[in-house]
């Protein structure tokens, strides 16, 4: 007779059996991707397959950082998204405020219009906006990667839903104190929506790190491309013997976000699912 | 009797204090400061150009031509019968109902599976979320060399059981459902997620009681208690899948770039192959507009599984 | 048949002894209750009991019958939780029933929809019915059977969940705490419906709580747990007249026994601040002795000579009792005291009152908390050599 305690251990060593099988599946092309770029092309072009380089060599990265720009890449991408972030954050945080705690008229059209925009995915609007940047003449610029997106539906959204939480009665004493509304709105409420947008910006952050489609449509040029947009450039310039660099410009572009999940994990996935809860 | 009224109603307007007022007028004046330039922002970026790409689908335009004319539904009559949009909805939704049950079940059984112990569940649950926070196009590379034909470790992994791996994106009756595996990949952990919190929300006391009630076997548990009270986040964690996998297109871009042979090819890829590349202009506006009916449709499906979900128990 | 033995009992969680070695034998058909302050471990008692935890050493019988092997669902235990655990997407009917369909149906039968049709289902089925309508007659609930809980009150989601351990008939009823969630008005009414319950069915009974009013009312016998330890085991009188600790002696009793602090003089007698209280055999000088009075047990001492004095500071009156806060002049905290009612109109604070113990009433216990045995002869309070008090 096999003991409760003994059946219990049992199964959740099974657990972890089951887990692990499952992990290894997950982190292989990780693993994969990490192990093939330190590979010479003798380990890559073979029918035997290892996931431990035998003659392990940086030549990949190498290649990879002459033939292109890559660090210009990961550049852009900062450029782009903290672009992006700073002024949804600067469009978005008074004007939630104003919907959450001001009255005025034409409020609640404002906010319906809001969850309206909260419907449209960035694809529905491209063909316009492409044009609308084509004619300015804007094109092929930071500017279009940027500007389209600083306004944020689902950013004036969760900081709506935040401020609705603050009491009014602190917003009493600090107008009996004396403060102007502007000075409320960035001494006060940011403060205090350091959290909401914290969450937010991981969102923002690695949705438009990610995103491959808008820099596709809007721009050609390496110099500008972000890192998405910069590897499929990589991949469309190089023959086929450059699986080695690829790999490795892969590893290259995918170590920042891995790097900030890591690091911080549980916000991180907060950030990141709330963006369901549109 | 009405003068009398709004002589009343005046002089009482006027016998506000005069600071009321103007308070009242500061607010509304402040507010319309900070609401403004995400207004204009709004018009501008957002629900004007949808609004321009619905009206643009009734028309000829090509970009770049000077003029363009109303054509009524004649872009959509063309949809309708060209076969590249038939093949291109039904890949979709080929892919949506797979990544869906694939990603939703694995998700699942993952989050269950993690939550059913105390010992290591951040570990777990950081590896099964990594490949969410990976750039997909990135790692769509390091797929194509593991589904490599000839050097992929795939084949090669297959091999040693005797079964003969093909060439998975260059071969029309997997392409696809590569491509679905793929997805599933990226959004299992995501799916895990959701489900934990879920799973977190049942109140341990249901177990006990339900130990007590009669039965100790996990199957048991998972009828009487987890899948019920589990219901409503399940339905919204398929919703959103919905939504997120019918938004596929960085994978078939780069991997199969909609072949062979338009076996891969999905809405937004045709979307933007039509206004991108043949720059179509009003076609692909007329697309545009289907596949935001779509979207429409869904999110609208998840609200409501949103509100039931908070007024459940 | 259904008596309960916890022998040896240890609990251990992380290094942590939640249960240190409990012993305890729980009599057929008693209503047994465990009390002690939050942590000191009657909850995790309760739940070995009914299997939901294993302990780290030991054994428990229920009905002389070993049960450490045997699944929460074999043991033959019900029970009612703080937080009634009721399924929230079942009906009144599922929830009362569930422990029947579980047992009695199998997989199939279960089967939502098409189960009823596999044979032999209709008739488990309809007899399960019954014992539901039979226990919801009980409680009151045969209204309320198709309901959910959230559309039921506190009282009621409570019967449902006190109706679903019915129904199984089980040898001993556990419940943890099922009061406090309660208002105060409620609770004293399900206090009594408990204990008919208790009557009616005459299963022994476990209950735990840490509301000492619900176990001086409620129970044959008490238990006095502190950080995992039994401390002492008694009716509800013997706990309260006879406590073995000075913990046990502040636990029980509302408002808390006054403890005031004594010290044996050379010539034997122990005395409090200036006053002799009694002479005490078999203590050396100078030891400190815990004095305990209850409040209902000082008195207004008619002869000044023969009273402590104190110093009233501030009173409460309730209508039907009248609380005296006294400041004794030996320098102890607040002194309550109650006294009678046609006193209220007497007094004003900061007024001088001379009180003495009633006979016999005085509890002692040394600085360990263990309480002395009085062998002596029970002198009263009294100030000073010259003004002994003679019982």
């Amino acid at each position: 007779m096999i003991s409760p305690r003994h059946t219990k251990l049992a199964i959740g060593g099974l657990r972890h059996l089951v887990l692990a099988i499952g992990a290894f599946v997950v982190l292989f092309p990780f693993i994969w991707m990490l192990s093939a770029s330190f590979k010479p092309p003798s380990e890559i072009y073979t029918q035997d397959v290892q996931l431990i380089p035998i003659a392990w060599t940086l030549e990949n990265y190498i290649r990879a950082f002459s033939a292109q720009p890559l660090g210009k890449y990961l550049l852009n991408g900062v450029i782009v998204t903290f672009g992006i972030f700073a002024f949804q954050v600067l469009f978005a945080l008074p004007c939630a405020f104003a919907l959450a705690k001001l009255n005025f008229r034409g409020r609640e059209v404002l906010f319906a219009l809001i969850i309206l925009g909260l419907l449209i995915p960035e694809y529905v609007i491209s063909i316009p906006v492409f044009f609308m940047f084509f004619k300015i003449g804007l094109l092929n610029t930071y500017w279009s990667l940027i500007i389209p997106f600083w306004i944020s539906a689902f950013g004036i959204f969760l900081m709506r839903q935040f401020f609705k939480t603050i009491p009014d009665d602190l917003l009493a004493a600090a107008r009996l104190d004396g403060l102007s509304e502007i000075m409320i709105v960035w001494r006060i409420m940011a403060p205090l929506a350091v959290p909401a947008v914290m969450a937010f910006a991981i969102f923002s952050v690695v949705f438009h790190w990610n995103d491959f489609y808008w820099p596709l449509i809007m721009v050609n040029d390496a110099e500008i491309a972000t890192p998405p947009l910069g590897i499929v450039l990589f991949s469309n310039a190089e023959a086929g013997d450059a699986v080695g660099p690829m790999m490795a410009a892969a590893v290259i572009i995918t170590l920042p976000l891995i790097l900030l999940f890591l690091s911080l994990q549980r916000r991180f996935i907060e950030g990141l699912t709330m963006g369901s809860f549109k | 009797m009405s003068r009398v009224d709004n002589q009343t109603r005046d002089l009482a307007a006027v016998a506000m204090p005069r600071r009321q007022r103007s308070a009242q007028s500061i607010e509304a004046a402040t507010a319309y400061l900070f609401v403004t330039p995400a207004t204009l922002l709004l018009f501008l970026l957002l629900l004007g150009p949808a609004a321009s790409v619905v009206v643009l689908s009734f028309t000829d335009w090509q970009f770049g031509s000077k003029t363009f004319e109303f054509i009524g539904f004649t872009n959509y009559a063309e949809m309708f019968q060209d076969d590249v949009f038939w093949t291109s909805i039904t890949n979709t939704l080929i892919y949506v109902s797979v990544v869906v049950v694939g990603s939703v079940s694995l998700g699942l059984m993952i989050a269950m599976l993690i939550e059913s112990r105390p010992s290591f569940r951040r570990v777990w649950r950081t590896i099964y979320f990594l490949p969410v926070t990976a750039t997909l196009v990135a790692m769509a590379l390091v797929f194509e060399y593991i589904l490599h034909p000839a050097f992929g470790p795939l084949n090669e992994f297959l091999g040693l059981f005797g079964v003969e791996g093909t060439n998975w994106l260059q071969n029309r009756s997997t392409a696809l459902l590569t491509l679905c595996g793929i997805g599933i990949w990226q959004a299992v952990g995501f799916n895990m997620v959701l489900f934990l919190a879920g799973l977190t929300a049942i109140p341990t006391d249901l177990y006990d009681a339900v130990a007590i009630d009669g039965s100790d076997s996990t199957w048991d548990r998972f009828c009487v208690v987890v899948w019920p009270l589990l219901g409503p986040t399940t339905m919204f964690v398929v919703i959103i899948s919905c939504i997120r996998s019918f938004q596929v297109f960085d994978t078939v871009k780069v991997l199969t770039d909609g072949g062979p042979n338009r076996a891969t090819e999905v809405l937004l890829f045709t979307m933007f192959s039509e206004g991108f590349t043949y720059f179509r202009s009003g076609y692909a506006a007329a697309l545009t507009t289907i596949f935001l009916i779509f979207v429409l449709i869904l999110t609208l499906v998840q609200r409501i599984s949103i509100e039931k979900r908070i007024h459940y128990g | 048949m259904s008596g309960v033995t916890i022998n040896s009992i240890e609990k251990s969680f992380d290094q942590q002894k939640i249960l240190k070695n409990v012993d305890l034998e729980i009599v057929d058909g008693e209503f047994l209750t465990l009390i002690g302050p939050s942590g000191c471990g009657k909850t995790t008692l309760l739940r070995i009991i009914a299997g939901l935890e294993r302990q780290t050493a030991g054994s428990i019988q229920i009905g002389g019958q070993v049960v450490d092997e045997l699944a929460p669902s074999r043991r033959d235990v019900a029970m009612v939780f703080q937080s009634y655990a009721l399924y929230p997407h079942m009906t009144v009917r599922e929830n009362i029933g569930l422990p029947l369909t579980i047992r009695r149906l199998n997989f199939f039968r279960r089967f939502p929809v098409i189960g009823r049709f596999i044979p032999g289902a209709r008739a488990i089925m309809r007899e399960i019915e019954n014992e539901i309508q039979t226990v919801a007659a009980t409680l009151g609930l045969e209204n309320l059977l198709d309901r959910k809980p959230r559309q039921l009150s506190g009282g009621q989601r409570q019967r449902v969940a006190v109706g679903r351990a019915l129904v199984r008939h089980p040898k001993v009823f556990l419940l943890d705490e099922p009061l406090s969630n309660l208002d105060a008005a409620l609770r004293v009414q399900m206090r009594a419906e408990i204990i008919e319950l208790h009557k009616r069915i005459g299963v022994t009974f476990i209950y735990v709580t840490h509301d000492q009013v619900e176990a001086m009312t409620m129970s044959d016998r008490v238990v006095v747990m502190m950080e995992g330890d039994i401390i002492q085991v008694g009716t509800p009188a013997e706990l309260y007249e006879n406590p073995r600790f000075v913990r046990v002696a502040t636990f029980i009793g509302s408002p808390k026994i006054n403890i005031l602090d004594g010290i044996v003089l050379d010539d034997g007698s122990l005395a409090i601040g200036d006053y002799v209280v009694d002479r005490l055999v078999g203590h050396p000088a100078g030891t400190k002795i815990q004095v305990c009075i209850r409040p209902e047990n000082i008195e207004v001492s008619k002869d000044q000579h023969r009273g402590f004095r104190c110093i009233l500071q501030r009173h409460e009156y309730l209508g039907s009792e009248l609380y005296l806060f006294l400041k004794p002049d030996s320098g102890d905290e607040n002194v309550i005291m109650r006294a009678p009612i046609d006193q209220a109109r007497k007094i004003e604070n900061s007024e001088i009152i001379y009180v003495r113990a009633k006979e016999k009433r005085v509890l002692l216990f040394d600085q360990d908390g263990r309480r002395i045995e009085q062998n002596t002869d029970n002198k009263q309070i009294g100030p000073s050599e010259q003004h002994y008090v003679a019982g």
